[in-house]
């Protein structure tokens, strides 16, 4: 049965997000979309996240009815918090528009960046950040995604402009003048094909955004979703309008993802994938090898400070271990979202004991969290320590999911499926952490990578489907038209046999002998935990 | 040291996207947030001298190996005349800002 949807004009509400901001009674997931409400409840506690107004999800249904003069007082709280302004060219306020539905559709809605820049503002973000390719690079993929997503024109025009400037290079490694052309080739790709110049006035920008945004809730590939999940059609986006931080401005600029406790094994200490000089999209794109909180408290160690103290702020208020976004702008910290963290049956088994422990968490939430867990769920594959002669590894990797699994090497999804065909035990080994590789991975027994982060998409789908991930191993070469990899001095060919130790983040040579690691310790707690009045 | 350069870089070209825009309809704020550019480009070399010393002390204290030590030395001298140049394109930019303004080198207006 659909979910009960509150009436359509209860939801039809302008909310503020700004620095500790009590949250209003009005403000529901129903109304602001739920990564919004949880963006409000991080203001409200006094965490820093970047200001905000949220149109609620009571317009989607008549997103013609959303003009400027509904936004216009929210939009000058925006201004007045941030001392920028829309369309200053001086001192631009540059936004996101993101749909936010009560329940999660990833990737079925759109979400637009950069909104504010245009021929006159862009000066204005040099003159504030003393980064031209920052700027241009941030013009380009607006005119781009402004250019596919409000105008509706084929994402293929604009890939043609990147083909035509980039000569073989990485996007990553163009520099600003390149950047500078291929923005000139976008305005003009825009004109052609809209028949109209790219919108030079930035108001217009925002109401054509947020106009199209509220529409996505509407496209087929939206509605396909909510038919396959049962989704309501009435419940609505709500459209978020926020500040744009950017943590690709050099300097003491980064982004991270993280988790307030270790989702592998529940252990109480933050879990935190950071890279400096990037944004967010890099960290879980999977196809950059992040680097573990040590590199930032050591750079960066008040901002590692406010980070520590933000994760147990969330703890508190939350009330569950968090998966958490955040992003560093010359050094001042931003929380970007948060929501409750995936996380092992071992470590939902920790977290639960440990929380109750702590008083975070009643005893009876304890219990419910920890009801399904059974003594087969808990039990993990180590190493075995009695089988001979000691074992060497030849390689070290980041551990994403724990256990030890061996198998033969694979470079790709038919190559495991029929090494499964054929009864074997398999090992994707893949250069990035990519969702695209989720069939395979779903048969594969174990993932091994040469970049991506722990946090990546893909590495949070292995962990969820219970295989060994070990990624980030930047000492392994793989070369798959000649179906061989070099690990750190060792050739293996497609079909080796290697051993990943998600435990220890080790990689062997050949197979080596797994033993079942019974937590007695844990069992003792959670039997406690049954017994306890 | 790098950090340092990378900042004082980009105060930089923050002090030139300002200067390009500055006219008669120009405000104070505009002169004095260019002003303020400059001066940290000048306060980077200022910071850059003790750093180089420490730098040199850190090098010559834990580094044994004769080749890297001298490309480390190398790398730290070309940081330094790094901060050196901005300095230097730095005043000559501020020149040509106060002169275009009418202010003389003595704080004067001409």
């Amino acid at each position: 049965m659909k979910p009960k949807v509150k009436p359509e004009m209860d939801r039809a509400t302008v909310h503020l997000i700004t620095a500790a901001a009590p949250l209003e009674a009005a403000a529901t997931p129903e109304a602001l979309g739920f990564k919004a409400y949880n963006l409000a409840r991080m203001a409200a506690i006094g965490l820093n996240v970047p200001p905000a107004f949220v149109l609620g999800t009571g317009f989607c249904a008549r997103p013609e009815a959303v003009t400027a003069d509904l936004w216009r007082d929210a939009l000058a709280h925006l201004e007045l918090a941030t001392g920028l302004g829309l369309g200053n060219a001086r001192r631009p306020l540059l936004l996101s528009v993101r749909s936010g539905a009560p329940v999660s559709m990833p990737g079925m809605m759109e979400t637009l960046f950069n909104i504010g820049l245009t021929d006159e503002t862009l000066p204005g973000m040099v003159r504030q950040t003393g980064h031209p390719r920052l700027a241009w690079d941030a013009y380009r993929r607006l005119v781009s995604g402004f250019g596919e997503v409000v105008a509706g024109i084929d994402a293929t025009a604009f890939e043609a402009d990147l083909e035509a400037v980039r000569a073989g290079e990485s996007e990553r490694h163009l520099d600003f003048a390149t950047l500078r052309d291929l923005t000139m080739r976008h305005l003009d790709t825009y004109r052609q094909h809209a028949g109209e110049p790219f919108p030079q006035n930035a108001c217009a920008q925002l109401e054509a955004a947020i106009t199209a945004v509220f529409h996505s809730w509407s496209s087929d590939k939206a509605k396909a979703y909510r038919a396959l999940r049962g989704l309501s059609d009435e419940m609505g986006t709500a459209v978020t309008v926020q500040r744009m931080v950017f943590g690709d401005g050099g300097g003491l600029s980064g982004a991270g993802v993280g988790f307030t406790r270790n989702p592998i094994d529940g252990s109480p200490s933050p879990w935190v994938d950071f890279l400096f000089n990037a944004q967010g999209e890099d960290v879980v794109s999977g196809r950059r090898s992040a680097e573990g909180h040590e590199a930032l408290a050591a750079i960066a160690p008040t901002v590692w400070t406010d980070l520590v103290e933000a994760t147990q702020r969330l703890e508190r208020h939350f009330g569950d271990m968090q998966d958490f976004e955040f992003t560093v702008q010359d050094g001042e910290l931003f929380l970007l979202q948060t929501r409750d963290g995936k996380r092992t049956p071992q470590a939902a088994a920790r977290i639960a004991l440990d929380m109750a422990d702590e008083g975070l968490i009643p005893i009876e939430t304890a219990r419910l969290r920890t009801a399904g867990l059974t003594d087969a769920a808990l039990t993990t594959t180590g190493l075995a320590s009695d089988d001979g002669a000691s074992l060497t590894p030849v390689a070290q990797a980041a551990t994403a999911a724990s256990g030890v699994v061996s198998g033969e090497i694979a470079f790709d999804e038919a190559r495991v499926r029929s090494r499964k065909a054929a009864g074997k035990s398999v090992i994707l080994v893949r250069r990035d952490a990519e969702t695209r590789d989720i069939s395979a991975l779903d048969l594969a027994d174990g993932l091994l990578t040469q970049h991506g982060a722990r946090t990546s998409h893909a590495a949070v789908v292995a962990r969820q489907l219970g295989k060994v991930c070990l990624v980030g191993c930047e000492a392994m070469q793989i070369d798959e038209t000649r179906g061989r990899m070099d690990l750190a001095g060792t050739s293996f060919q497609e079909g080796d046999l290697i051993t990943l130790d998600g435990n220890a983040g080790l990689i062997y040579s050949g197979v080596a002998r797994v033993r079942k690691l019974v937590p007695e310790a844990l069992l003792a707690r959670l039997k406690l935990l049954g017994e306890a009045v | 040291m790098a950090g340092q350069v990378l900042d004082a870089t980009q105060d930089h070209v923050r002090a030139l996207a300002i200067a390009r825009a500055l006219d008669e309809e120009s405000t104070a704020d505009d002169h004095a947030e260019f002003l303020s550019a400059c001066w940290r480009v000048v306060n980077a070399e200022r910071a850059s001298d003790p750093l180089t010393r420490d730098l040199r002390r850190m090098l010559v204290n834990g580094i044994e190996d004769a080749a890297t030590l001298q490309l480390a030395t190398d790398f730290g001298a070309a940081l330094e005349q790094s901060t050196d140049a901005l300095l230097r394109t730095g005043y000559a930019l501020r020149t040509l800002i106060l002169a275009r303004a009418g202010v003389s080198r003595q704080g004067g207006r001409a």
